[in-house]
């Protein structure tokens, strides 16, 4: 589980700025895409509401693009 | 209305308890799947390692990679998109297999949760569809006495050896009803081998059978269907989701997608 942490640090930690709480609720629905390099080179945006959904979008195009 | 109040009550919590169900496993065996995703190229041939977890009412499949990216993501779950500014995914788990194939004793079908690129959809398939012939010729892989048995599913002729001194009558993908658990199995062209290299009796909770997103309970020829659509519009389909190509990639993506031809199911 320890590694799993590391994994999440490493991929979220590098580039990660943290918002105050007044501003993430004045923002909460709006739709966020955030520049993503993919493990291939490839280069794009990766949008979502949440993180999680942000990230899945990234995943699903890294596994359908960088196989 | 108290009625309409108790069934709305009973709806609700079937939902929730649906929602945190959690499978206590006993027994953990560890795949290793080589694959070719070009049928024409040899040398495209890769490997990824695939979970069977079993107890004595059912098992689940499904890659090593897929558990772990799921554990991870369920631990960030809902957090607000805006705390990342960049994302460089180089190091996060991948695979290319989503499928998590539910085999329960009590049925006679069994379950497939599979994706295409983010949709998670659900269908079931008769686990009888598998006709096994089992041959007299035995062979000890991995210290265990094993005996071969052939049989045909979608579009591929497979080769199993199992063995009968790990008495679970189960298997790698939606292979099972051998009498012992299938150690090896491949397709007769070795684009598809699966071998059991570890297994481990330690008990687990596994609680991320259902994806989180919507979740469409559908047929296996309609899942089908769209698979091969979103195989002709991948792109597009890739940019509708939520992930934008840079243009300067795109005739790169293409040229790279046509070279993954070789499904495991040919036919279904």
């Amino acid at each position: 589980m320890k590694n799993l942490f590391l994994t999440l640090a490493f991929v979220l930690g590098a580039a990660s700025s943290f918002a105050s709480d007044s501003t993430e609720e004045a923002v909460a629905l709006e739709r966020t895409c955030v520049p993503t390099t993919l493990s291939c080179g490839i280069e794009g945006w990766s949008c979502g509401d949440t993180t999680t959904e942000i990230l899945e979008n990234a995943i699903a195009a890294d596994e359908a693009l960088c196989p | 209305m108290v009625q309409k109040f108790i069934f709305t009550l009973i709806f609700l919590a079937s939902i929730i308890a649906n929602a945190q169900k959690k499978y206590s496993i006993q027994h953990k065996f560890t795949y290793k799947l080589t694959y070719q995703p070009d049928s024409t190229d040899v040398h495209t041939k890769q490997s990824e390692d695939m979970f069977l977890l079993t107890n004595e009412d059912l098992s689940i499949f499904q890659s090593k990679n897929g558990y772990i990216k799921d554990s991870l993501l369920l631990a960030i779950e809902n957090k607000p998109a805006q705390e990342i500014n960049m994302l460089d995914i180089s190091r996060f788990p991948k695979t290319q297999f989503h499928f998590k194939i539910l085999k329960e004793k009590s049925e006679d079908s069994i379950t497939v949760y599979d994706k295409i690129y983010t949709d998670n959809f659900q269908y079931k398939e008769s686990n009888n569809n598998i006709k096994w012939e089992i041959t007299s010729e035995t062979l000890s892989i991995n210290g265990l006495k094993c005996q071969k048995a052939t049989a045909y599913y979608a579009g591929r002729n497979y080769e199993a050896w199992f063995s009968n001194e790990i008495p679970i009558s189960d298997g790698p993908y939606k292979f099972s009803g051998l009498p012992g658990l299938i150690i090896k199995i491949s397709d007769l062209k070795n684009h598809y081998v699966f071998e059991l290299i570890a297994k481990s009796d330690k008990n687990l909770s596994y609680s991320s059978l259902k994806p989180r997103r919507n979740l469409f309970i559908t047929t296996k020829s309609i899942y089908f269907d769209r698979l091969k659509d979103y195989k002709k519009n991948i792109v597009e389909r890739i940019a509708q989701s939520g992930f934008t190509i840079n243009d300067e990639y795109k005739e790169e993506v293409k040229q790279k997608l046509k070279k993954r031809n070789n499904p495991i199911e040919l036919k279904n």
